[in-house]
């Protein structure tokens, strides 16, 4: 597929932004399904999972962009 | 324990925003990275995940309410469209477009992201499809600016007698 558009830092930075937004908006969905319906119930379950899949997906974000972010802000560190 | 009529509000109208939010960011991603990186997988796996837990939580509702949920009518709620898998060939025929717009003209663009949009999340607004058009349309405004750089530093590249093959 090669519809790419190219990186735009600014864009994917603002990608970032928001994913990690996100995640903070539904990171206490877990906790108050556990308080109100207890540990053992199935939907408790599912929430975590959906908050671990958004973790894993803003890390990965983070890990693609991160060292084409650095190099852009310190073109000349060789390390 | 129970959950009150405010948690459910809560949750729906959180995961409801959940879902919309994360399935823009993942067409986003996906336009970038390409259909198959695993970028792109992991963003579709978030925005099922979301939509599972949001099911739950309505299904949970409508338990909770003897089997008639007064969250059923939330404007969140949308029919579910059924699309086909997706098929590049069936796609190309679908979206037969006058013969003037050649492949890289932005509406191929445009329509990609909103028929990924639509099968990430099984349905479709206005506001989701202009947003698209908007970025679309904030691509299209910056590639124009590019090319116009370009032909004010190398107007040699450009001229008549620069006939030179490209390679593509």
């Amino acid at each position: 597929m090669d519809d790419s558009v190219g990186f735009d830092p600014k864009e994917f930075n603002d990608l970032i932004r928001r994913a990690s937004d996100l995640l903070l908006d539904t990171m206490d969905i877990p906790r108050l399904l556990r308080t109100r319906l207890g540990a053992e119930h199935q939907v408790v379950g599912s929430a975590d999972e959906m908050l671990r899949s958004l973790e894993t997906f803003v890390h990965e974000l983070r890990l693609y962009h991160g060292p084409a972010e650095l190099h852009r802000m310190n073109p000349n560190e060789d390390t | 324990m129970r959950m009150s009529e405010a948690d459910y509000e809560y949750l729906i109208h959180t995961l409801s925003e959940a879902r919309f939010r994360a399935t823009e960011i993942a067409v986003s991603v996906r336009a970038r990275v390409g259909l198959d990186h695993s970028l792109a997988q992991l963003g579709s796996l978030a925005v099922s995940k979301i939509d599972g837990v949001l099911g739950d939580v309505r299904k949970l509702a409508v338990e909770q309410e003897g089997g008639r949920s007064r969250f059923i009518g939330s404007p969140e709620r949308k029919a579910a469209l059924v699309l086909p898998e997706p098929n590049p060939q069936s796609q190309a025929a679908a979206f037969s477009l006058p013969s003037g717009l050649g492949p890289d003209h932005w509406l191929h663009g445009f329509l990609k992201d909103l028929t990924g949009q639509v099968r990430a999340s099984n349905e479709i607004t206005f506001e989701g499809a202009e947003r698209l058009l908007q970025q679309r349309k904030a691509v299209f405004l910056r590639d124009a600016e590019t090319a116009r750089r370009m032909i004010r530093t190398y107007p040699q590249l450009f001229s008549d007698g620069a006939n030179q093959p490209t390679g593509t």
